[in-house]
């Protein structure tokens, strides 16, 4: 009697765990259904896709030394310095892009959240720099397009040495960056080099 | 304290196993597996993780929407940044990441020395081989550590997934706080399940060796809080001497944390972790030849 028990006990216990388990992973593939692994759209330089209104198309990309930024841009003199005051190793990586406002009003250009990335780094919009660069603009910070003309757009992203190991800061030009444009439930991202 | 050796004695060894390496094997594991303080230990580890779920991950579903349009673009929460170990700023990541050691030892860390004072290492050894007993002790010491380091972070990832979906992380997001020069980074952001599983790994086995520490100070030291309390002082004295020394690559708090932003390297964490295995192995083992009765 006392045997038996025992094993009526233990069989509880085991379908107590086994429902347990069923309704934890009915869970996790419920709210998995809900919100899926994010879509990735790949694109690379000179192919278009439609992003917030506006058809993108990524025209190239270069990376800049502070000398070869100077000659960009007349009389620009911005140095950063690191905590004892020396000058930063930097490169700039210049994207340009072509945007076309598809739609049936003016819309605004957010740069702001077209991220850079390389691997596990990633570096934001300078702002700094992008002012300078998108001169021939009105208004850089809100650049606005009207619909159905498209502009040229320089996204410029400070790089600097401390960010990267001695071995990858010397592989800099081989690397492969991208920018990644809207993040979920669709990423599009644009191969740059 | 001690680790019911009346009750446990040779009650789990089938008649052909007694002596045998397997049969101690099974015993010492039985007697690790199977007694309060690693329920105890558990029930500390497991307090924290629901701590940091109801802290940080319950108060995120009020902004859960179904509806994705409403997100514009931007990330939901996900599992892999707001687990224990997604990110070092949680208190309870760091809290968890300090006592660990303790944690560790508290199961079966001291039962050597338990063994050793209690008489109870007499009886074993005119049974069987001292050999077999000290590899079975070593071995269950070792598991025990680090099952009982690895399990709450592992529930704690389970009982987040419930709640945040498991989308994959991306870098240009902001809220995900593995970035370049650290250890596998690209990795985490292609195949986070093998990113989580290798740290799971290296805890277990770093778990595993610090509370190995304490057999071996259980050699030498007559005082039962000290063996408890080695393995996390000198867990803790070297993390201020790694970090103040400019090591801070061999700092174990940092680098046995998914995301706490340790610039290591595997070479580092492998040769650190042979050191420390092999003294505590060796100050274990060495000691043997003198255990006469």
């Amino acid at each position: 009697m006392k045997r038996r028990l025992f094993t009526f006990k233990r069989l509880l216990l085991c379908l107590v765990i086994l429902a347990v388990i069923a309704g934890c992973t009915v869970r996790i593939v419920h709210l998995n259904t809900i919100f899926p692994n994010t879509e990735v759209r790949q694109y690379g330089l000179n192919e278009s896709f439609v992003w917030n209104d506006f058809e993108v198309t990524a025209k190239g990309c270069r990376l800049l030394t502070v000398p070869e930024i100077k000659e960009y841009i007349e009389g620009f003199d911005v140095t950063y310095v690191d905590d004892q005051g020396k000058d930063m190793d930097e490169r700039i990586l210049l994207a340009e892009l072509e945007v076309k406002n598809i739609s049936e009003e003016e819309t605004y250009f957010s740069a702001g959240s077209c991220g850079l990335r390389s691997g596990a780094y990633t570096q934001g919009l300078s702002m700094d720099y992008y002012v300078n660069f998108n001169s021939e603009q009105s208004d850089a910070y809100y650049l606005s397009v009207a619909p159905g003309e498209s502009t040229t757009v320089y996204l410029p992203y400070h790089l600097f040495r401390t960010q990267f190991s001695q071995s990858a800061w010397e592989k800099l030009d081989n690397r492969t960056f991208e920018i990644v444009f809207s993040l979920y439930p669709v990423k599009h991202v644009v191969t740059l080099t | 304290m001690c680790y019911n050796e009346t009750k446990v004695k040779w009650m789990y060894m089938r008649k052909r196993e007694v002596g045998s390496l397997k049969g101690i094997l099974r015993t010492e594991l039985k007697r690790a597996f199977h007694n309060k303080y690693l329920l105890f230990a558990l029930i500390i580890g497991f307090a924290i993780s629901v701590w940091q779920t109801v802290e940080h991950v319950i108060p995120l579903l009020q902004y859960q929407t179904t509806d994705i349009a409403m997100l514009k673009g931007a990330m939901p929460h996900t599992v892999f940044n707001k687990w224990m170990g997604g990110h070092s700023y949680f208190l309870q990541t760091t809290l968890y990441y300090i006592i660990v050691p303790l944690l560790a030892t508290i199961p079966f860390g001291a039962s050597f020395y338990q063994d050793r004072r209690s008489g109870y290492l007499k009886n074993i050894f005119t049974r069987t081989d001292k050999k077999k007993y000290y590899r079975s002790k070593y071995t269950a010491v070792f598991l025990s550590g680090g099952f009982v380091g690895v399990a709450p972070l592992l529930f704690n990832f389970l009982t987040t997934a419930l709640l945040l979906p498991l989308i994959y992380p991306e870098v240009t997001a902001g809220t995900f706080v593995v970035h370049e020069q650290e250890l596998f980074a690209t990795l985490y952001y292609t195949n986070p399940y093998l990113y989580l599983l290798f740290y799971l790994v290296m805890d277990f086995v770093f778990f595993g060796i610090l509370a190995t520490i304490a057999l071996a100070v259980g050699q030498y030291v007559n005082n039962y809080f000290v063996v408890l309390l080695t393995p996390f002082l000198f867990y803790v004295l070297f993390m201020f001497l790694s970090t103040m020394l400019g090591f801070g690559m061999l700092n174990m708090t940092a680098f046995l944390q998914p995301a706490a932003g340790s610039r290591t390297t595997l070479w580092a964490i492998c040769i650190e972790a042979v050191v420390l295995a092999v003294i505590a192995g060796v100050l274990f083992f060495i000691k043997r030849k003198e255990d006469v009765y």
